[in-house]
């Protein structure tokens, strides 16, 4: 082999050497390039799926939220009726007393209330509690029933002029035939402060049934509200 | 026939010279080819993140819009129920209001 061979023969093979580790770069480079696009989509993917759960979760948030402000907002409708109801039954008070209610007079509305809380307080089946805790069956059970139980009737000024002491003598009467208790009713010189109603109270003080419009309303609120509720939206 | 000797194998190893050059050199391209490619990769992994928080963005959004017009289709309809309740209401005020004062005039 002659020198020109040897060199053409060196030649050559470095040649082949480089064309070897250019293709091999090539090669990597190009795997590189493709691993990288794999794993950006795969990037990608993740991100769309992460990024369309939490969205998925706002979504609900905002329309969990709207639920409650619907409730809200109809509940709100509901309460401005309701509470209209009860501002114009106050309201309505006024008229009531100057022009009385289904028949019947404002006098006989407030010899009504007296006679329920006289009974109330005076029969021994109902145990009105005390301011001090006593009950009416207790007043009853100290052998008082025998005698002629000391009921005084408190009422604001303006419904003083519809009770008078012949009023009171008749619903006396009356509950002694009808319920066999035998009571005193008489008008107290103390006034109080309410739209109408009366509070009727044992003349020691320690049994009272507070039958004015404020506690009435107070009392019966609960009952109230579901048969308003019940008749607004029957 | 010496110095023909010497001179064949100072070629020679000229020739030898001259191939470790040339591979040398295609490593040095071949490194090169593989730092453009991490370049590159390195590149498209930073391009990519801002389409990936622009595309995040979007997709939030696009819930978030549905979200919305969902709530306001919701409290709209809550508006009409609550007036619908108000107007059927109304009607039985009157109602109402006697049996509220059936109970607090001792009616009932």
């Amino acid at each position: 082999m002659g020198v020109g061979e040897i060199l053409e023969r060196i030649k050559e093979e470095a040649s082949a050497e480089r064309e070897r580790i250019l293709r091999e770069a090539e090669e990597q480079a190009k795997e590189i390039l493709e691993e990288a696009k794999t794993s950006l989509e795969k990037r990608r993917l993740a991100v769309k799926m992460r990024e369309e759960k939490r969205g998925e979760e706002e979504k609900m948030r905002i329309i969990r939220s709207a639920r409650l402000e619907a409730r809200r907002i109809k509940w709100s409708a509901e309460q401005e009726i309701t509470n209209e109801v009860f501002e114009n039954a106050k309201k309505r008070i006024k008229e009531v007393k100057e022009k009385g209610f289904k028949g019947k007079s404002y006098r006989e509305i407030l010899a009504g209330l007296v006679k329920e809380a006289a009974i109330s307080i005076s029969s021994p089946l109902t145990a009105g509690e005390t301011a001090t805790g006593e009950t009416a069956e207790n007043a009853v059970k100290e052998g008082k029933s025998e005698e002629s139980v000391e009921l005084e009737v408190l009422v604001s000024e303006e419904d003083a002029n519809f009770v008078s002491q012949s009023l009171l003598d008749k619903i006396s009467a009356e509950i002694s035939k009808e319920e066999g208790i035998k009571i005193h009713l008489s008008l107290s010189t103390e006034r109080i402060k309410a739209s109408g109603g009366v509070i009727v109270r044992r003349k020691d003080g320690k049994v009272e049934v507070n039958n004015t419009f404020e506690k009435r309303m107070e009392r019966f609120m609960p009952i109230l509200r579901e048969n308003v509720a019940r008749i607004l939206w029957k | 026939m010496a110095s023909e000797v010497a001179e064949a194998l100072k070629q020679i190893r000229a020739g030898e010279e001259e191939a470790r050059r040339i591979v040398s050199e295609a490593r040095e391209r071949a490194a090169k080819i593989l730092a453009e490619a991490e370049e590159e990769a390195k590149r498209m992994s930073e391009q990519a993140r801002e389409e990936e928080r622009r595309l995040a963005e979007e997709i939030f959004q696009r819930f978030v819009k549905e979200g919305e017009a969902e709530k306001e289709k919701i409290i709209a309809d809550a508006e009409k129920e609550a007036r619908a309740l108000k107007e059927q209401a109304r009607k039985n005020e009157e109602k109402a209001i006697e049996a509220v004062l059936e109970v607090l005039l001792g009616f009932r």
